[in-house]
């Protein structure tokens, strides 16, 4: 559950920021709404491996602070495709555009023909699973709305693999099955284009 | 600026530190396993009577015997039921012989398989059988193979499930999955850490010949004075002049993957995946080959009558192969059977001829019945749909079959419309 003090560190942030805006002396500014669109190439790693991974989220910005929806080719370990709400507030300190985001969803299980039966096992099923990242980056604005991403956060993803014994009937004649669990966790690192 | 910069983002710098102590993959496997309850060989031999009947979980051979119906549970013994009412068969009593997978019946005796070991059981009552005699390591086929270390100076007699759950490699090291030692498919934990090697059974003649009768998926039968066995490789031969005291006479080699043995006047028809054998024992202690019928590879009972043998072939895990059919071979030339037709079928088991009525357990199709007066024309009269059909007796009008859920008998005096007269359920 280590999901839970990163999204309330979040929720932090994003008071914090709305905390200084509303105590701010500066008159109230006009709520700006916008589409945004968050597109990045992500460097998945853990101290076992390094992968790749491709994503976009699409949501509605208002003001500082953006809601959205994404979806992401996910090739760490076994390949999928998370599907997630994602939070970000934005922070403008001077020149640099600094936002800390956050996703939560399911990580859906790529689709792949198994082979119906393999070493007296047969593959009954990869499920899918929790999926979260969180971190922080910036901005590197060009050309009206345009930015450059650079982010960091942390990623989790979990998935199941399950399998039935078949035609050995050795001892017993009971069905076995086995399952595995994998849950996958690695620093996000994202480059990519906001539009 | 910068302070506010550092306010909001110190917090976070110090939570990715936290989070990149947690940049390990976390894997589970779990599985179950089995681990054996041993018993010395004197406790197994004391306990081979009978006991009080228990439900059958899993059904295995047959044997009809007069009134009663023997009926295996793998590896763990037989099951006695009193049939002098088909209708109301009951089950009376059970005969505790791990390992057992097979039985024959002769007279009041009672041939079976306990591992290695040749049993042989007085049945003369069968609420008090006797144990009379055991010949040791007849079987050298039923040991434990592979990685599986059995303690040799007990008997297994049964097998506990256990569940568990461990950590497991998550087979994800690499960059961007370029490792040339990585495999697509995780290994599994258990494999097939043993497996027992071979098993054996019973034969053929009428429930009320000294001889009893046995389905055509047997491995062990008896022909005169002579019990002969299969395994997985051998044709063993057992002379019982001496009902009570089994002299294993010879073994004779006849390939891999032998299934079944059916007796037919003085032949023994050998059934393996790969074809058919015929064995003459007109010699009883020295079975002579006569002949042979190859097949493409799959499992295959077979029943006989005068010039006609009757072969289904099925495929499966354990089978290979891709047929499921039955192959009506003429056996005139006994030195040259050849194929005289042959009928698709789903997954044919267990077969049993009776008159000119044909039974055929077609797996999940369910028992079929053909007229089979034409063996060029073969007429499917009725099916009885039952699920998993292993095996059948056929014996004046009444089929005793061995299904998944539980041992049916059916009165099929009008073939095309069988009736149930009783189910004992699994």
């Amino acid at each position: 559950m280590r999901i839970i003090p990163g999204f309330v560190f979040l929720l932090i942030i994003s008071l914090v920021g709305k905390s200084q805006d509303q105590n701010s002396s500066k008159p109230a500014k006009k709520v700006k709404v916008n589409f945004a669109s968050y597109n990045t190439f992500n460097l998945l790693h853990s101290v076992e491996s390094v992968h790749a991974g491709l994503q976009t989220v699409n949501g509605v910005s208002i003001n500082n602070t953006f809601i959205g929806a994404g979806v992401a080719i996910d090739w760490y370990g076994m390949r999928s495709v998370p599907m997630f709400a994602d939070f970000r507030q934005v922070f403008n300190l001077g020149r640099a555009t600094f936002f800390a985001y956050g996703d939560i969803g399911y990580n859906g299980p790529w689709y792949k023909k198994e082979p119906a039966t393999m070493w007296g096992y047969s593959h009954q099923s990869t499920d899918g699973g929790i999926y979260y990242d969180i971190g922080a980056g910036y901005l590197i604005p060009f050309r009206k709305r345009n930015a450059m991403i650079l982010s960091a956060g942390y990623s989790v993803k979990e998935m199941a693999k399950s399998y039935q014994q078949v035609g050995w009937g050795w001892p017993t004649e009971e069905d076995l099955y086995e399952k595995f669990n994998y849950k996958y966790r690695r620093l996000s690192v994202k480059i990519g284009w906001r539009f | 600026m910068k302070k506010e910069l550092f306010r909001i983002y110190l917090p976070a710098i110090i939570a990715m530190f936290f989070f990149s102590s947690c940049l390990k993959d976390q894997c589970t496997h779990t599985y179950s396993f089995y681990t054996p309850e041993y018993r010395t060989a004197d406790e197994v031999r004391a306990n081979i009577k009978s006991n009080d009947p228990v439900p059958v979980t899993k059904a295995g051979k047959l044997y009809l015997r007069g009134n009663y119906i023997f009926l295996n549970e793998p590896d763990r013994g037989i099951h006695v039921f009193d049939n002098s009412n088909p209708y109301s068969p009951k089950n009376v009593a059970f005969i505790d012989i791990p390992g057992n997978i097979d039985l024959a019946v002769k007279g009041n005796y009672l041939y079976a398989d306990a591992y290695t070991d040749l049993v042989v059981i007085d049945i003369t009552n069968p609420l008090d059988v006797k144990l009379k005699n055991v010949k040791e390591g007849v079987f050298p086929q039923r040991f434990y193979s592979t990685f599986f270390a059995q303690d040799s100076s007990r008997v297994i007699v049964n097998w506990k499930r256990r569940d568990t759950t461990v950590v497991a490699t998550c087979g994800n090291d690499g960059f961007f999955g370029i490792n040339p030692m990585k495999t697509d498919v995780l290994v599994l934990n258990s494999g097939c850490p043993n497996c027992a090697n071979a098993d054996f059974s019973n034969g053929n003649s009428s429930p009320n010949s000294p001889y009893g009768m046995g389905g055509s998926m047997a491995r062990f039968t008896l022909m005169n004075n002579n019990l002969y066995t299969v395994s997985n490789s051998h044709l063993n031969v057992f002379n019982i002049s001496n009902a009570e005291d089994p002299n294993f006479k010879k073994d004779i080699m006849l390939g891999w993957d032998v299934e079944t043995i059916y007796p037919f006047k003085d032949k023994l028809f050998i059934g393996s995946m790969s074809g058919m054998f015929i064995y003459s024992v007109s010699n009883p202690d020295e079975p002579q080959q006569l002949g042979t019928f190859s097949h493409a590879r799959s499992c295959d009972p077979v029943v006989a009558d005068d010039d006609f043998a009757y072969v289904t072939l099925r495929s499966g895990t354990e089978c290979l192969g891709f047929i499921n059919q039955l192959d009506v071979l003429d056996i005139k030339d006994i030195m040259q059977p050849s194929l005289l037709k042959t009928y698709p079928l789903t997954n044919p088991r267990g077969l049993s001829k009776d008159g000119n009525y044909l039974l055929i357990c077609d797996g999940d199709d369910g028992l079929k019945i053909f007229n089979a007066t034409d063996r060029n024309n073969l007429e499917l009269l009725s099916t009885i749909s039952l699920k998993d059909t292993y095996d059948v007796i056929a014996w004046r009008g009444v089929a005793l079959v061995v299904a998944q859920d539980g041992l049916y008998q059916y009165e099929y005096s009008d073939p095309s419309a069988p009736k149930l007269i009783s189910k004992i359920s699994l």
